[in-house]
This record gives structure tokens, sequence and C-alpha cells, in this order.
């Protein structure tokens, strides 16, 4: 999972990011929208119900949507899902932060398969929704799309199938890693690959 | 099954990096003062929310009706992250745990009436006493809370 802790001198710009927040309580509409103005975000839309949110889905190109469990018509699981199976692109697959108070047991596995990106537990901490953000914005994981479930592969890791499983996907590595069926790198190429790079910050 | 695996564009992650913009940490201090600046408001509207909440208390009875209960379930979620979100701990622990007891006892098909009213007393005993001298004894409640919901709807449920 991208949790390399941030660099507090990094510089980040969300000036011109279009956020999508969605709370059903005006009070943690308040606050959401204090933190997202802090971090930078100058007029996020605002949205109390499922309906509007679609309405606005429809008409915006969002960067991303911050979503509570309760909105005001439906639950946010429901909305996440609908946005993943919309077919409205690029919006379908806008990257979600799920935001949770107490979760019901009976919710545990909505919140696993709606297809949010990453869940952040409430109460609202800003340290958190940043570094949520910022994981957000490093994210590199393909979208997925099949009859029971649409959006970011859930899975973080890349180590294989399970021991004595064949694997699913073309991509999947294998446990073993066998003979080499190409040739060795020469020793510039090696050598080169040492040599000290200048960092990108 | 058919399975399709796209690459979309993450256009947050260009936007980031553009001109201009401010550092995590100033982020960071800015969205905690813009907080800070609500503090009052939204605590006040916490305040008259955790008085609906004893309100509507007095509806659930020994058998209650779903409805009751979904909203008295709501109301205290909603305490819970205000609460949290200001610093108001206890306060925040005890609305979870109502939360708790709700769900809990709808999984399990129990209701215990007097383990309800228990929450709605340490709800009260939250409000009113915010003193550094109580806080031991605020504990003791917010424990005694789990053993009840503990006692009255048996182990945690698995998740499904």
């Amino acid at each position: 999972m991208a949790s390399a802790p941030t660099n507090p001198k990094a510089k980040i710009n969300l000036e011109r990011a279009t956020v999508l927040l969605m709370e059903a309580s005006p009070q943690g509409m308040d606050i959401l929208v204090q933190v997202l103005n802090g971090f930078g975000v100058r007029t996020p839309l605002r949205a109390m119900s499922g309906a509007s949110a679609m309405e606005m889905v429809k008409s915006h190109l969002l960067d991303l949507i911050i979503i509570d469990a309760q909105l005001s018509d439906m639950d946010g699981y429901d909305f996440v899902k609908w946005l993943r199976t919309s077919k409205i692109e690029p919006n379908c697959a806008a990257p979600v932060i799920f935001m949770s108070g107490h979760t019901q047991v009976s919710s545990v596995t909505k919140g696993r398969d709606c297809g949010a990106s990453f869940l952040v537990a409430k109460p609202i901490v800003p340290r958190v929704l940043l570094d949520r953000v910022i994981w957000v914005v490093r994210e590199n994981r393909v979208f997925i799309e099949c009859p029971t479930y649409s959006g970011p592969d859930r899975r973080f890791k890349f180590v294989g199938p399970p021991p004595g499983t064949e694997g699913r996907r073309s991509d999947d590595l294998p446990l073993e890693v066998g003979v080499a069926n190409t040739p060795n790198m020469s020793q510039d190429a090696i050598d080169s690959l040492l040599q000290p790079q200048k960092a990108q910050l | 099954m058919t399975v399709k695996r796209r690459r979309f564009e993450n256009r947050l992650s260009k936007l980031i990096e553009l001109p201009g913009g401010k550092t995590v940490q100033e982020a960071m201090d800015d969205a905690e003062s813009n907080m800070e600046s609500i503090r009052d408001k939204v605590l006040g509207a916490m305040d008259k929310k955790v008085l609906q909440l004893l309100d509507s208390a007095a509806s659930v009875t020994a058998d209650p009706n779903p409805e009751a209960l979904t909203n008295c379930y709501n109301m205290a979620n909603e305490i819970f992250a205000l609460a949290g979100a200001f610093g108001k701990v206890q306060m925040g622990e005890a609305a979870y745990s109502l939360c708790e007891l709700i769900d809990r006892s709808g999984e399990a098909g129990k209701w215990s009436d007097p383990a309800f009213q228990a929450h709605m007393n340490a709800l009260r005993l939250m409000r009113h006493d915010e003193t550094e001298e109580g806080q031991e004894a605020r504990k003791v409640v917010l424990t005694g809370l789990r053993s009840v919901i503990d006692a009255v709807t048996g182990p945690v449920p698995k998740a499904r």
C-alpha cells in the first residue's frame, strides 16, 4: 500500500482540483469544507443527498470524491457502486475516499465491495485525511470491471497466487523464479544502474 | 467470468504538482486552524443533538420499533463523529458504544432496555461533567458500557 510517510516540506497544489464532498450532516459538511479549504481546495462541490451528487457526477469533471457512509436519501456504499457502474467516463473511475463512523456488522463487506479507493475512519483528523489524499495521488491500481465488482483493484500486493494454486491473471508472478529465459545484463548496463542519479523531488 | 482491466489517468497526481500551492505542513496547519474557527458552532450543534437523542430515548421501550432504534443509531453516530473531531473523546466513545449496542443487539436478536438506559445516563454524565477530576470516573463508566454490551449481546459477530 502507498503508505510511505509524507514529507512535511513537500509542496502540494490542490487549487485547481475539483472535489465533490458528500455528507448528510450540516456540521460534518462544515468540518470537511474547512479541512479541504485548508488543504488548498478553492471551492469544493457539496452534496447532502445521493440524488444531487448524481447530477454533479453527470455535469462536472471530478478529480476526487469524499463521501460519508450515510447520505440523506441513500447510503454511501450504494452511491459508490452506482458511480463505478455508471459508465460516466472518466468520473466512474474517479478516486473515492470513503468515510465511516461506526460501521454496522452488515456493512463491512459492502464497504469492501462498493469500489471505494480508500476508507477513512471518522472522526476526521486533517493529518489522516491529507495522508489519504496523497495516497490517492500516488495510486496506480488498475480499474477492474466484472459482473460482481467495479472499482480499483482491491489487491495492493502483487506477490503471486497463494501456494498450490494457479494464478487467475496473466501477469500474476510465479512463486518460483525459475531459469532465466533472457540473456544476462552486460556489466556496463549494471554499472549504469548503480550510477548516482539526480533525485527528482 | 469476464474481467476487464483498464487504466484511467490519475488527474489529481498531475494537478497537485502544478507550481504554487503550499507545503504539506502548511496544509495541515491551515486545516486545523480552519477547524478551530468552527469549533463553538459545531459543538453547540452537537450538544443539541445529544439533547435530541436523550429526548427521543423516551420512545424506546422494552420492545422498541426498528425505526426508533435506527433514528437513535444515526444520531449517536453523528455525535461520535462531531465529538471526536474536536477532542471530546469520552463523549464520542459513549456515543460509539450506543451505536455498538444497537447494532449488535439487532444482530443477536436481543434487546435490553436497562443497557440502553445505562448508555443514556452515560451520555448525560459526559455532557454535564467535562472536568479533569472526573476523567477517571468517566473512564470507568465507559469500561462498564463495554461489559454491558458483551453481557447483553454475546461475542462480537463476524463481519458479513
